[in-house]
């Protein structure tokens, strides 16, 4: 089994990403609706 | 993985936000300029003009019969004693090449109309304040006459 402290880091891990996949696909889809 | 997610949903929470701000401010739109051949050009990105480009544009004036934009040799009037003639319009004239009372004096009717395009606000102003018959009686030095005519200097 994992260390708690590496499972705990690893979820960190994913929101952060999610986040900023999130902000990444926003700000595209404003740019393109500039254009 | 589920099972994960119900343990350490908080952590993930607060992971997320701080995601989304940093990625906002990554991905935030930036001022970006783009150059192209229709950008218009500022003055202090105009091409310098040469002492040749200026002696073209002297030697076509010349040839298209127009007012030499270059002011002949010798002292220049104070045009603006003019009646009707400001600190602008003097600038235009003098641009025009024209900064003697005897130049304006000697301007026939053809050469008023050339000119009265490029004086922009003024235009028509040479013809109503009778620029021309002034600048003759001060070109000939008739201060009374002008006085007499268009009120005290």
């Amino acid at each position: 089994m994992m260390p708690l402290f590496v499972e705990a880091a690893l979820m960190a891990l994913v929101g952060f990403s999610a986040g900023l996949l999130v902000a990444y696909l926003v700000a595209l889809r404003r740019r393109a609706r500039q254009e | 993985m589920v099972e994960l997610f119900r343990a350490y949903w908080p952590i993930v929470l607060i992971a997320l936000a701080i995601g989304l701000v940093v990625g906002f401010l990554l991905f935030r739109p930036r001022q970006r300029v783009r150059l192209t051949d229709s950008s218009p050009v500022r003055p202090h990105m105009a091409p310098r003009e040469t002492a040749l480009s200026h002696e073209a544009a002297v030697t076509t004036q010349h040839m298209i019969g127009t007012e030499s934009a270059v002011p002949p040799p010798g002292p220049q009037d104070e045009l603006e004693r003019l009646k009707g003639i400001g600190p602008k319009l003097a600038a235009m004239l003098k641009a025009h090449g024209l900064v003697r009372f005897d130049q304006i004096a000697g301007l026939t009717d053809s050469e008023l109309e050339r000119l009265d395009p490029d004086l922009g606000p003024f235009r028509g102003r040479l013809q109503r304040d009778r620029i021309v018959e002034q600048a003759a009686y001060l070109a000939r030095g008739d201060v009374d006459g002008f006085e007499e005519r268009f009120g005290k200097l």
